[in-house]
Formats: C-alpha cells, structure tokens, sequence
C-alpha cells in the first residue's frame, strides 16, 4: 500500500482531539480523511505545539524512512513565531502569542536563556522560508508529489510590538524567494497580498462553525472534513 | 548585473575574522575561501562565523545563496553535537550555539558549568510557553546522538539538493572531526545519497576524513596550528586547505 507522508503542528495532529476543550473529542483529522480517499497509509508526524524548524525535520525522517513507497507528502506549516528546541524527549516548542502579554513573557525568557532579545520579523521570515523552499526541492528532486499549505496566520500580531499584517506582507513580497514558492495552497498565506491559509479558508466558508468551542479554536470535524476536500482538490488539479 | 560569486559557509575554520581573535595574540592572514576567491577571480560572500553550528550554516548559506548571482557554494560544515539558537543579536550574528562537546556555553555568554542535561531542562521544561500535552512529567535531556545525526543529515543533504536543484556548484567538507558514532552514521538511510563532499563520511572508522584531523595527522599540529594554545588552522594550514579544495573541484 502506497503511503502519504503529512507534517503540521495541532491542525494535523492525529492526537488533537483528545486534548480538545472543554472536552476530549474523538473524530478523523484531514490526514487519515485524505488517506481514505487515496487509498493510502498514512504516516502523520505533526505533533501538536511544533514549529516549522520541528515540521521540516520530522517530515523529512518519516520520508526516508519511507523513501521506497510515498505517494505525496503534504506539509501544513504553523505558525511562524514559534522557536524549536531539540530535546532528548523530542522537539520543544516556544509558541508566543498575543493573550496574556506573552510577548514580553517571551522576551523574558529569551533574555533569561541567552541574554538576547526573541528573533525579529526578518529572521523568522528567512528562517521559515528557508525550510519551506528547502521541503519543496526535496520533494521535487525525490520525484515525490508535494502540497503545502499554511495552518493560520504566519506571525502573531505582536512581533516587534506591531499589531498589524502589513510589515509580515510588505517584507514578505519582498524576499527573493517568493516568486520560487510552487504547490503551497493559498500561497503567499495573506489577503494582503492576495494569498490565505486555513483559518481564513474556514471562516470564509463556514463563518465561526469551524472552531471546537468558543474556547477551542482548533478545526472541528466538519472542518476537518472540508479542509481534506479542499487539499485534495488543490493538489489532484 | 554584477559578476558571479562564491557563497562560503561555516564556522571558525572559515570565518574571515577569525584570525582577528587568535590566540595568545590576533593575527592578519587570509582564510580558505579568500584563497579560492583570489584563485578563482570570484567575489567572496562569506557567511561563515566563529562558534556557528550546522543549523546556523544552513540558513545563512541558504540566504547569501538567494541573494546574490551564484557561481559556486563551498560548506565547510562544523562539529556536529553544536545547538543553534535563533536570536536579535546586535552585531547581527543571528545564532547563539551550544556546545554539547564542551563544559560551558561558547561565545561569550553566561558560562554553564553544570551539565548540560540540567540546562536542557532548566531552560524547556520548568517554562509556561512550552506546549507539551502529556509528558510533563519527565526531565528534559540534550540530544541524543541519533537525533543529531538526524538532523545534520537533513541540513548536508538538504542544501546539496538545492544547490542541485538550481544549478549551482557545490563542495562541502568538514572542518572538525564530528563526535558521532560511526556505526550509528552508516546505518542512515541516506548516506550513500551525499555528494561533492570531500572526505565523506568524514570518520576514519568507516572511511572518511575530517580537516582537522587529516591535517594534522599530514603535517602535525606544530606546521599547521596557530598555536600550542589555539588548534586552528594557521596562515600555511588555509593555503593547504585551498589547494586541497581546488584540487577535489578539479579546477
């Protein structure tokens, strides 16, 4: 049986729903809905948490471990702000965001760890682009059908303290690598600039119907549903 | 639009300041790349810094690459058990890297005279802004060994594809022998797939070679040393190395 190999962060991770709020969930994440409809294994490395550093790497083992047999590899990347740290236990993740004033929570524990300041705007683009080109290339030069996508917004509206899209857009179209970006589903991920990602496909389509709960802004199983229609679509045209 | 270039990366054995911060005194002499520029007739992009991991060598090769005409990249790729760090540095150095191989932090930062496991899980575990769904429980530890072959591998790998890929030149090398286990390396599923790598698989044990070793075993560190202090290549060492990589480009 032919294999598709997937990567993401709690948008595709198998696991989610049992860790859903307020209660645990049980139901297909868009991964095995896809699998389904291909008739394939699927090898799914997304853990909840991951950043795309964490993404890259796990995605990347799983396809040469399964390098005889893999029918497509999809890669939904999340969000770019979030740092990896390789443990023994497997990747750690900082994952800072807006609520509960975390980013200066973040630039605490940055200074405590390395007495430097979180990353800018810059570096996170360069960075992430850099792994997202780079999984890209692989595929090609392995001959392995590839789709991409981004799970949300790429970075929370507070890095460098700006609390709008427009610096991520205007630095975005700007990077050399834009133009070289191919199979990525909502491609460049902001209505700025003529792209989205997930979230914004969801609530285009389904308003606020697609959330778990109030509490919960994970993809429900109707969402999980239409977001495995709308990647095989793309990726089968 | 201008000329073609050469993007180099690596760490100390390649950074054009190095010799600046020689010891037990700075010295003024040309590094590798610099030889291979003048010999070659290319313009030098040289990302490479002191104390850089293979993370860091990565993506700031992979940046120079797209933002300049490219003629060829040379990697020297570094010690393998180095963590990188992204971070705002001032002087734009972009990456703060943990030794594994050493007892405190390199660079010129708090030094952590515990071990490094206690760092690991000072620094992840006990730390709100770490998601972990259901194994708070256990104490977090460096690497293994496994995991860091893992990773190196996808870095060579990954930059010898896009390098393929968008037709470009490529020589890698390693600048210090890589704390690995060789039969731990040779069981990777993808070490017959790296290319243009001099002395691959960079361990004697299973027939590869290192710089820093292989030159010293050749000349001894007395020849090529900058000191009885300072391990690295001296001013003679860079010109040999030079050679050398002229030498495997056939050029």
């Amino acid at each position: 049986m032919s294999k598709i190999i997937v990567g993401g962060c709690s948008f595709t991770d198998k696991h989610m729903p049992k860790f859903a709020k307020p209660k645990p969930l049980d139901y297909k994440m868009w991964p095995e809905i896809i699998g389904e409809m291909k008739n394939c294994e699927v090898i799914n490395t997304a853990r909840s948490g991951f950043g795309n550093q964490a993404i890259y790497h796990e995605t990347l083992r799983a396809i040469w471990n399964n390098i005889d047999n893999i029918e497509h590899v999809y890669v939904m990347w999340s969000e770019w702000a979030r740092q990896d740290f390789l443990t023994e236990a497997g990747y750690r993740t900082v994952i800072p965001r807006l609520e509960n004033d975390e980013y200066k929570k973040t630039q605490a524990f940055y200074q405590r760890t390395w007495s430097r300041p979180f990353p800018n705007m810059q570096q996170l683009i360069d960075t992430n682009i850099n792994y997202i080109y780079s999984m890209q290339i692989i595929c090609k030069n392995l001959g392995i059908k590839y789709t991409a996508v981004q799970a949300m917004k790429p970075v929370p509206q507070f890095v460098e303290n700006v609390f709008l899209d427009t610096p991520f857009a205007y630095k975005i179209i700007r990077h050399p690598l834009i133009e070289k970006i191919d199979n990525f589903m909502g491609w460049p991920m902001l209505d700025h600039v003529g792209g989205y990602n997930i979230v914004d496909l969801c609530n285009l389509s389904m308003g606020s119907s697609w959330r778990i709960s109030i509490e919960d802004a994970h993809p429900n199983e109707k969402a999980q549903r239409f977001i495995a229609s709308k990647i095989h679509e793309y990726s089968t045209k | 639009m201008s000329a073609k270039k050469i993007i180099v990366g690596g760490c100390s054995f390649t950074d054009k300041n190095y010799p600046k911060f020689a010891k037990p005194k700075p010295l003024d002499f040309k590094m590798w790349p610099e030889h291979i520029g003048s010999m070659l007739n290319k313009e030098v992009i040289n990302t490479a810094r002191c104390g850089y991991g293979n993370q860091a060598i990565y993506h700031q090769t992979l940046k120079a690459i797209m933002n300049n005409r490219v003629d060829h990249v040379f990697v020297m790729w570094t010690c393998w058990i180095r963590q990188d760090f992204l971070i705002n540095d001032a002087d734009k150095r972009d990456y703060i890297t943990l030794d594994l191989g050493l007892k405190h932090k390199v660079n010129d930062l708090r030094e952590y005279r515990f071990n490094h496991d206690e760092w690991y899980d000072n620094s992840f575990n006990k730390n709100w802004l770490v998601v972990d769904y259901n194994d708070k429980d256990i104490v977090l530890k460096q690497p293994t060994i496994k995991q860091i072959i893992d990773t190196n591998m996808n870095y060579i790998y990954s930059m010898q594809t896009i390098c393929e890929k968008l037709n470009i030149g490529y020589t890698a090398c390693q600048s210090l022998k890589p704390k690995i286990d060789p039969f731990v390396l040779i069981e990777h599923p993808y070490i017959e797939k790296i290319k243009n790598f001099m002395g691959w698989p960079m361990l004697e044990k299973i027939g590869g070679w290192s710089f820093d070793k292989s030159l010293k075993e050749k000349y001894g560190h007395d020849y090529i040393g900058v000191s009885s202090c300072d391990g690295h290549p001296n001013e003679k060492a860079h010109k040999i190395i030079a050679h050398k990589i002229m030498e495997y480009m056939n050029v």
